[in-house]
């Protein structure tokens, strides 16, 4: 087909199906961590397959593999489809793919080599974050050239979601990866004490706030009307939803640095923050699933509309759960428990990877000329999986994580501990037996979906769909 | 920062991004994806209501 009249399907392929590799390899990780908090032998005393060196790689490779991936793919598809018009600078968009690729694996061999800048969710030293830097420019330019040359006037609202991830990202990445090579593979961060708390987790935050959530709703407001064959609930609420997002999310951060070194009044305005984006953020849920409004019956036969809405189910969990452990009273309980992982899976594992799995599912045939995925008793079969395993697994951290903070705060009459730390890991080991298990139910239902994808792709070709014309040319 | 915000948001405004806030969401609608070669009709349109 000529290229001219086609839309660039390649590059959003190579991410779609890179997506479901990474989720495969990321998910098996974390199978394994979880594991060896049961029985810590499974790290054979081999330096690289510690806990301590797996478990960046899990983030990482969960986050910025799959995620990372997922929101390439379903970014470079959106922005082309609505805006009518072939991805701008295709040989960058070829490079982010590579690029991208170059990074996880430079990352899957750094990490449990021991090479990191100790930054949480920014280990990476500084060549490789030079490089992803590189791939993140070329993103942009490719998304936003690409929307500066639409043939549509309006600019649909999953772009502007896409766009603010990618420009906040840029941001992000830049400010907190500052720091001071001292060789090859060391570096110490450009900033030193509370300073550098404050800049890790207002990044940490907004990676949370642009990267998980920003970019998985722009994902949420193309896919869920498509898949639903109706248009978004209310797409001025969905305006609104947006810039409240934007212009509250950035403040949050301190949260993470309750009762720490941090000056009282900034943990106290993060708190406050924090509790206010809980209704753009309910704002966005209810209109994501009112958009199934007079089509309820939908969900019953259609996996792929399971998955998209029952991520938003868990995007309003995990929405509330937030700003209420922001609460410092809340927190004084529940951070650095198991309760906090508990969170960050529900909406990790519930928002983030269904709404994910559902948009891959969706893009799939589209890509290999396929009327539909090669099953979908096997889709509905990964639906239950997941489901499941997130239940088991939110569940068994949230009484792990209350249980750990009670006991850590128990105090005798006299004034002394009640209970010694290392009875509250002996405390909380069959909690992390369930745990295990979700996890296992969960990696399991991603296998499903290799296969499925396998089966789709083998029986298709790729397929590059035609530019429609507009009608008064 | 808030005020890059800003700029973007009153640009948007101004050159009219919001002036319809109803046909955007119809129109993706419209724009029928499915596979080349594959006759389906995926996104049926939707009532009128």
């Amino acid at each position: 087909m000529d290229e001219k009249s086609s839309y660039n399907y390649r590059v959003v392929r190579q991410f779609a199906v890179m997506t479901v590799v990474w989720g495969v390899v990321g998910m098996l990780v974390g199978v394994i961590i979880a594991a060896q908090l049961i029985w810590p032998e499974l790290g054979f005393n081999t330096p690289w397959l510690g806990y301590g060196r797996l478990r960046p790689l899990h983030t990482n490779a969960v986050i910025f593999a799959f995620g990372g991936c997922a929101l390439f793919a379903t970014s470079y598809y959106v922005v082309q489809r609505t805006c009518h018009v072939r991805l701008f600078a295709p040989a960058l968009a070829e490079f982010t793919f590579w690029g991208w690729t170059a990074v996880i694996v430079l990352a899957a061999i750094t990490l449990p080599l021991g090479i990191t800048s100790g930054k949480e969710y920014a280990e990476l030293e500084w060549p490789i974050d030079i490089l992803i830097t590189l791939v993140w420019v070329s993103y942009a330019i490719v998304f936003f050239g690409t929307l500066a040359l639409r043939k549509t006037p309006h600019i649909y609202v999953a772009n502007w979601f896409f766009g603010a991830f990618i420009l906040t990202v840029a941001v992000l990445h830049l400010v907190n990866s500052a720091a001071v090579p001292v060789s090859f593979w060391k570096s110490y961060s450009a900033y030193s004490g509370v300073q550098d708390a404050m800049v890790q987790w207002w990044y940490g935050h907004n990676a949370v706030g642009f990267f998980l959530t920003a970019g998985f709703l722009g994902m949420m407001y193309y896919f869920i009307p498509k898949q639903a064959g109706r248009p978004v609930y209310s797409y001025r609420l969905s305006v609104v939803h947006f810039w409240a997002l934007i212009f509250t999310y950035m403040w949050a951060g301190p949260h993470h640095l309750h009762y720490t070194a941090l000056p009282d009044w900034t943990q106290s305005l993060g708190m406050i923050f924090s509790l206010i984006l809980l209704a753009p953020s309910w704002g966005g849920m209810i209109n994501g699933i009112m958009t199934l409004s007079g089509a309820w019956h939908k969900l019953r036969t259609d996996p792929i509309l399971k998955f998209l809405i029952v991520s938003l189910s868990f995007y309003g969990m995990s929405t509330f759960e937030g700003p209420m452990m922001s609460i410092k009273t809340v927190n004084a309980l529940s951070h650095y428990t198991d309760w906090t992982i508990g969170h960050v899976h529900s909406g990790a594992l519930g928002w983030v990877g269904l709404v994910s799995m559902g948009s891959i599912y969706y893009l799939i045939p589209r890509l290999f000329g396929r009327p539909e995925m090669h099953s979908i008793k096997l889709i509905t079969l990964h639906f239950w999986l997941a489901t499941v395993g997130i239940v088991l697994y939110i569940a068994a951290m949230w009484i792990a994580g209350v249980m750990q903070g009670l006991m850590w705060r128990a105090v005798g009459s006299d004034g002394t501990l009640t209970y010694t730390f290392v009875e509250g890991v002996k405390a909380t080991y069959p909690f992390y037996v369930i745990r295990l298990l979700g996890g296992i139910l969960y990696f399991a239902g991603m296998l499903v979906m290799a296969w499925n994808v396998f089966k789709t792709i083998a029986a298709g070709s790729p397929s590059d769909a035609r530019i429609p014309m507009p009608a008064h040319a | 920062m808030v005020f890059a915000i800003g700029v973007v948001f009153w640009f948007a405004l101004a050159s009219g991004q919001f002036d319809d806030l109803e046909g955007p969401g119809y129109r993706i609608l419209n724009d029928n994806d499915a596979a080349v070669g594959v006759d389906m009709d995926q996104s049926p349109p939707s009532r009128p209501h």
